[in-house]
């Protein structure tokens, strides 16, 4: 899914963010009919976005060198299954 | 640089002063990196820049000299404290004063552990570096994580098996450092310092390392590391020791995690709680939806209803004037049918008005008739009577009428008589 406005992969926090306002917008009836449908659908890419972003199992785990040098993938998913 | 360098034949040579210094300074360097223990007797800064103090025991003494800003924990150390010094021997060439030159000072011992501890507790809190308006809301899910914590270290795989436990598609940068020993501070803080200058830096930091003794932990509780968390840009968590160790660090952080797994535990739900949000949060969306549908149908309803009666007024209205136009119409048209009824009625009394006149007038001409034929002069002719006119036709009536010799004509009942009068 990309955002309409950046073209970047929402992070979970602002995907997550925007869904509760999505919501919270519904509840407290902030949003005419004429807006609403569209802001249902983007609650629903949303969820779905968070739904399929949860489906991922695996952490990435970056070790920084000392002395400020290039960070390099050592290791991800041993450490990282689920139970 | 040996004696039996500067003259084989082993002659004692003579030296000037500053060689001499500078000869025994470069023996003492040679020495290396001592540990020296004891008790701080008289501690002094110079201009601010430079640390004396004396070191002793119950023999003996040595002057420590250190640059203030190489020892970060300055601030924890009194007078009577019993503390171990890092350094090297030293001659000071000017003087010829032996000292040891110091780049770390650290409390020894239980006692003096306790005792730093809480005087820079007292220093950081009086300060305002605990203060909780100033720690920091940690986002709420982290995506992009800093771990500052030791390698190979138990804090490090317990943290990352929990997390990873809760949730997945997370990037860890895990800085190693030492979390102990001479140069944990120095790596401690230079993992601060990488983490805030990139230009994308993580969203959280995590400071953690298992439990110990203070000794242990001291870097933890090292004014200089204090220092790094509370100026960090990015939000820390402090997780350091078990559950009852509580180093300067934690007060400092933005917040404290008893274990390395707590702070783990506080940093990301876990899926489980973030799909039950989720479909709660769908739920609320899909129900609020179709209450607004609900709420804009009755409306529809609700307009359709009052539009409805609306037309229906008016068509009564239309209705209404339709039949008083109608009525007004049919009303015009009576009064013109009364008033034809009415001329006609009145033609008709004044034909019969005629009529009797007419009638009347024949029955007078009637009588006027049989009167004429009462008054008819053939008839009294008949009876004897005639008629005597000049010839012009002029009846005579009276003698005087006529002259003499006047043709006259008499008319008769039957024929006339033509005379003369005398």
């Amino acid at each position: 899914m990309t955002n309409s406005k950046t073209d970047t992969k929402p992070t979970l926090n602002t995907a997550f963010t925007e869904l509760e306002q999505i919501v919270g917008q519904f509840e407290h009836d902030e949003i005419d009919l004429e807006h609403s449908l569209p802001k249902f659908k983007r609650g629903l890419e949303l969820a779905k976005f968070l739904k399929t972003r949860l489906n991922e199992l695996e952490n990435e785990i970056k070790l920084v060198k000392a002395q400020f040098g290039d960070e390099k993938i050592t290791s991800s998913l041993e450490d990282n299954e689920l139970e | 640089m040996i004696l039996s360098d500067l003259n084989p034949n082993f002659e004692t040579p003579v030296l000037p002063v500053s060689a001499f210094n500078e000869l025994i300074g470069d023996h003492l360097a040679a020495l290396g990196e001592v540990i020296v223990e004891g008790e701080i007797s008289q501690l002094q800064i110079s201009q601010g820049r430079w640390l004396f103090l004396t070191l002793k025991d119950e023999n003996a003494s040595v002057s420590v000299f250190a640059p203030v800003f190489k020892i970060t924990s300055l601030n924890s150390l009194a007078e009577g404290m019993k503390v171990q010094v890092y350094g090297t021997a030293g001659l000071y060439a000017k003087t010829g004063r032996f000292s040891l030159t110091a780049y770390r000072i650290v409390p020894a011992g239980e006692g003096a552990l306790k005792q730093a501890y809480e005087r820079l507790k007292t220093k950081l809190l009086a300060e305002g570096l605990f203060d909780p308006a100033r720690k920091r809301p940690l986002p709420r899910l982290p995506e992009r994580i800093g771990l500052i914590t030791g390698q190979d270290a138990r804090a490090y795989s317990d943290f990352i098996k929990i997390i990873g436990e809760r949730l997945g598609g997370l990037e860890i940068s895990f800085f190693p450092v030492s979390v102990q020993g001479k140069d944990s501070v120095s790596s401690i803080i230079e993992a601060f310092n990488y983490f805030n200058q990139l230009k994308n830096p993580p969203e959280v930091l995590v400071l953690t390392r298992g439990g110990g003794s203070l000794e242990d932990l001291l870097s933890f509780n090292d004014e200089a590391v204090a220092r790094a968390v509370f100026s960090s840009k990015i939000p820390v968590i402090s997780a350091i020791g078990h559950e009852e160790d509580v180093a300067l660090t934690d007060f400092v952080a933005d917040l404290r995690a008893s274990t390395p797994s707590n702070a783990a535990e506080l940093l990301v739900p876990t899926r489980q709680e973030l799909l039950a949000k989720i479909s709660h949060l769908e739920a609320t969306l899909d129900s609020s939806l179709m209450a607004e549908l609900k709420d804009q149908q009755s409306l529809v309803n609700h307009y359709g209803e009052k539009l409805a009666g609306i037309l229906d007024l008016q068509q009564n209205r239309r209705e209404e004037l339709v039949k008083k136009l109608t009525r007004q119409i049919f009303g015009v048209e009576q009064k013109i049918q009364l008033k034809d009824r009415q001329q006609q009625l009145k033609v008709s009394q004044l034909t019969q008005q005629i009529s009797q006149k007419l009638l009347l007038t024949n029955q007078k001409l009637t009588n006027l008739e049989r009167l004429l034929g009462t008054l008819d002069y053939q008839k009294t002719l008949a009876r004897g009577f005639s008629i005597t006119r000049t010839k012009a036709g002029k009846i005579i009536t009276h003698k005087d009428q006529v002259n003499p010799g006047t043709n006259l004509i008499t008319t008769l009942a039957k024929g006339e008589i033509n005379s003369i009068s005398q």
